[in-house]
């Protein structure tokens, strides 16, 4: 087992006329494997589970995901991705619209826990799982999951 | 307009035989609405935030209790997909596509939920 120690801040001087912002949170979260670094790939690559799934569908672990759109497409590695049409949504494997929660524009980051999958039947009532979706071109994220022990 | 900063930090000293040190931040033009409030949950499913009110929005979430069985869990509806899964003083910082509503539902008692919702356009 291992500590990770996340730590949020959101500041802002300008979001209320009459006061800043200026909210820290921190957690100290017990984690084990399976669980990875912070790791790079391709929204369509294949890293065990199928392109660009990050979580099996029928795992019912839950993990700490953190995740962020680089901003640069997989087609070289060194491209600038469109700051508008090259969006990423993540969504439970199955990928049909509800499942879609959160979007990714270049440079933006996420980090929440997911819920693990509950239905072992994979009658696809409540699929599980995390993939990422290109909206447009592949593009590379940066992505990292601790399994909570 | 008003601009947002969200910083995150992931560390660790003892895990992958590597120090994790991780620090990303971004700078988000906020140009909607903001809410700020705590929600009661319960073991009953209810929304707490209703796709249709909101166009793409920068969320942050947060269990408040400090009873460990107290989970809360993030869904699109009672029964449906569930999304995350918030322990006691847990928390998630997601972009929220706004296609999909917001149910919490508590796995046990009634922890308080922190809900924040800043709105990236105008409308």
């Amino acid at each position: 087992m291992a500590t990770l120690t996340p730590t949020l801040t959101l500041a802002s001087t300008d979001i209320f006329a009459d006061q800043p912002l200026s909210l820290s949170v921190t957690d100290s979260l017990t984690v084990e494997a399976p669980m990875t670094d912070i790791s790079r790939m391709n929204t369509n690559d294949n890293i065990g589970n199928g392109a660009g799934v990050i979580i099996d569908e029928l795992d019912t672990n839950t993990y700490f995901l953190y995740i962020k759109h680089t901003g640069i497409l997989s087609s070289d590695g060194t491209s600038a991705a469109n700051a508008t049409a090259d969006y990423i949504t993540v969504g439970n494997e199955d990928g049909d619209a509800p499942s879609k929660l959160v979007i990714l524009y270049p440079g933006e980051f996420a980090f929440f826990p997911v819920q693990g999958n509950n239905d072992t039947s994979d009658d696809g009532a409540e699929v599980g799982g995390v993939k990422v979706f290109a909206a447009s071109a592949n593009v590379q994220i940066n992505y990292a999951y601790w399994k909570r022990s | 307009m008003a601009t947002l900063t969200p910083t995150l930090t992931l560390a660790s000293s003892d895990m992958n035989g590597d120090v994790l040190n991780l620090s990303v931040t971004d700078s988000l033009s906020i140009l909607g609405q903001v809410t700020t409030k705590q929600v009661a949950t319960s073991t009953s499913s209810a929304i707490f935030a209703t796709a249709a009110n909101y166009t793409k929005s920068y969320v942050y979430l947060k269990n408040l209790t400090t009873t460990a069985a107290e989970i809360i869990t993030i869904e699109k509806a009672d029964g449906g997909d569930e999304y995350m899964t918030l322990g006691a003083g847990e928390f998630a910082f997601f972009p929220w596509a706004s296609i999909v509503d917001l149910f919490a539902d508590a796995a046990q008692g009634t922890p308080t939920l922190e809900v924040r919702i800043y709105q990236e356009s105008a409308a």
